[in-house]
């Protein structure tokens, strides 16, 4: 079918939708609304990694030359049919981590071409990419990154259905956070009815205290970002306190903190409460893959 | 004037009725011809025929949401109009971009083997969209319906471009995949 042909058919979409999508108006959110600001510091440097390395793909040396396939989102590749997108954290390293080898040379997709990448058999998640940067991987405690001159390094790629996800592994279970979670999409994370539920009782957060019934877990351990977490109980977000349910393996609740700014505020105002994670089938938990041959999953 | 009484005056072959159309709805249906055709004359053009295909088309039709009624109109006559100015290379360059992103999702190519159901497409479509959540959907829509830019959608749900663009790619990957899986390879 002709591009063109496939826009008219768009045309013929439900008009709610079309109605719904005028119905949003132009909005900021306001900073530390309700992310909380430490969640926003964490996301102002992940879209600054993400620009540096844009500008970063924008000037092209030394016979490595960009392509503009992924419209201005941050870069990704595919490997063994799955889709590798850059780190959202700080990960950029001039060494090569412990157990990964080359796999060959891959194009990034909205980056540079022809680049040396790097598989590790027990972290079939991440793949890591030789490539021009523009920062050293270190940031001061506001969160603003050290900039440097253009040089290569090794830098993450995270697999898509990790990548921002935000784990807890209790007792055997995977819990996902319900900011994360996604119930669309061939592969979601939950179905829709399991998050709805969980959304009409909780939300993605509480404020205050955790509900009756819910005791003491202990505190996660961090196990690193972009990291499936792995431990009697551990998170890839923050070493939090966890609370569960003992009658009701569904839900665990995270200890967090946030800030609020609004226009009304006196100035800062702190919140304390709980992220609210939901039981998931994490992909993770079993599998295993090989390294390709070289001459393979060359995009 | 609320939309059943600008639909009336249609029926009642009032003229009124274009009048209070261009009022409520000209800046609605202009914004969509000029991100399609980024060209003014062209874009007034298309919606004054906006107008006049309304007038023949009330009655018989009574639309329910007439904004989406008539802003369908203004866009399937932009594009017509892109096409016709894309062989004279006139064609607004977001469009392009825009429809260069749909080829994640069709072969560009004429499929003599292949009878599509564009009904049935569109029905697959709109399930497909009923799956997705308010603000993707949203993305989704301000996009390929009403054709956005990047940053227009990135400012209207307060998101960064590369949010947008995002966002934007893994819908398009999962759409592909749904309709594939449905039978469609488009």
């Amino acid at each position: 079918m002709r591009k063109e042909d496939f826009a008219e058919v768009l045309g013929g979409i439900n008009e709610n939708y079309v109605k719904e999508a005028d119905t949003v108006k132009k909005v900021r959110k306001p900073f530390g609304g309700k992310w909380g600001a430490a969640a926003a510091c964490l996301c102002l440097m992940a879209l600054a990694v993400v620009l540096l390395f844009m500008q970063a793909t924008e000037a092209p040396q030394d016979g490595i030359s960009p392509e503009n396939d992924a419209c201005g989102g941050p870069p990704y590749i595919i490997v063994n049919d799955k889709t590798f997108i850059i780190s959202s954290h700080l990960s950029v390293t001039d060494e090569l981590p412990d157990g990964f080898v080359m796999a060959g040379n891959i194009n990034i997709i909205g980056g540079f071409k022809n680049c040396p990448y790097y598989l590790n058999p027990d972290t079939p998640e991440w793949v890591y990419v030789y490539h021009e940067v523009r920062i050293d991987g270190t940031a001061d405690s506001a969160g603003t990154l050290t900039s440097t001159p253009p040089h290569g390094a090794y830098v993450r790629y995270v697999d898509e259905r990790l990548r921002g996800k935000d784990l807890i592994c209790y007792n055997g279970n995977y819990y996902i956070s319900m900011w994360s979670a996604e119930y669309f999409g061939d592969n979601p994370d939950v179905t829709r009815e399991y998050y709805d539920e969980i959304d009409s009782l909780y939300g993605v957060r509480i404020e205050g205290t955790v509900p009756d019934g819910f005791v003491p877990a202990g505190t996660a351990e961090f196990t690193g970002n972009d990291t499936v977490p792995t431990g009697p109980l551990a998170s890839n977000a923050e070493a939090s306190a966890v609370y569960y349910d003992p009658n009701d393996p569904t839900v665990v609740f995270a200890e967090t903190h946030w800030f609020t700014a609004a226009a009304e505020e006196n100035g800062e105002t702190r919140h304390d409460g709980f992220n609210v994670y939901i039981l998931y089938d994490c992909p993770f938990r079993t599998e295993t893959e090989t390294i390709p041959s070289l001459d393979k999953n060359i995009q | 004037v609320d939309d059943a009484g600008i639909v009336q005056l249609y029926w009642d072959r009032d003229e009124q009725a274009i009048h209070a159309t261009a009022g409520k709805y000209g800046n609605y249906c202009t914004s969509i011809a000029k991100n399609i055709l980024e060209n003014k004359e062209d874009a007034e053009e298309c919606v004054n025929d906006t107008y006049l295909s309304a007038w023949n088309s009330m009655p018989p039709h009574r639309p329910s949401i007439l904004s989406a009624f008539l802003g369908k109109i203004t866009r399937n006559l932009s594009l017509n109009k892109y096409r016709h100015n894309t062989a004279d290379r006139r064609g607004g360059r977001e469009v392009t971009v825009v429809l260069d992103e749909l080829l994640d999702l069709v072969s560009d190519t004429d499929s003599v083997e292949q009878e599509i159901d564009c009904q049935e497409l569109i029905n697959t479509i709109n399930t497909f969209l009923s799956t997705l959540s308010a603000e993707k959907r949203g993305i989704f829509v301000r996009r390929y319906w009403y054709f956005d830019s990047i940053s227009e959608i990135a400012s209207r749900f307060g998101m960064t471009n590369n949010n947008v663009s995002v966002s934007l790619n893994r819908i398009r990957l999962k759409l592909h995949n749904y309709l594939l899986d449905r039978g469609f390879e488009l």
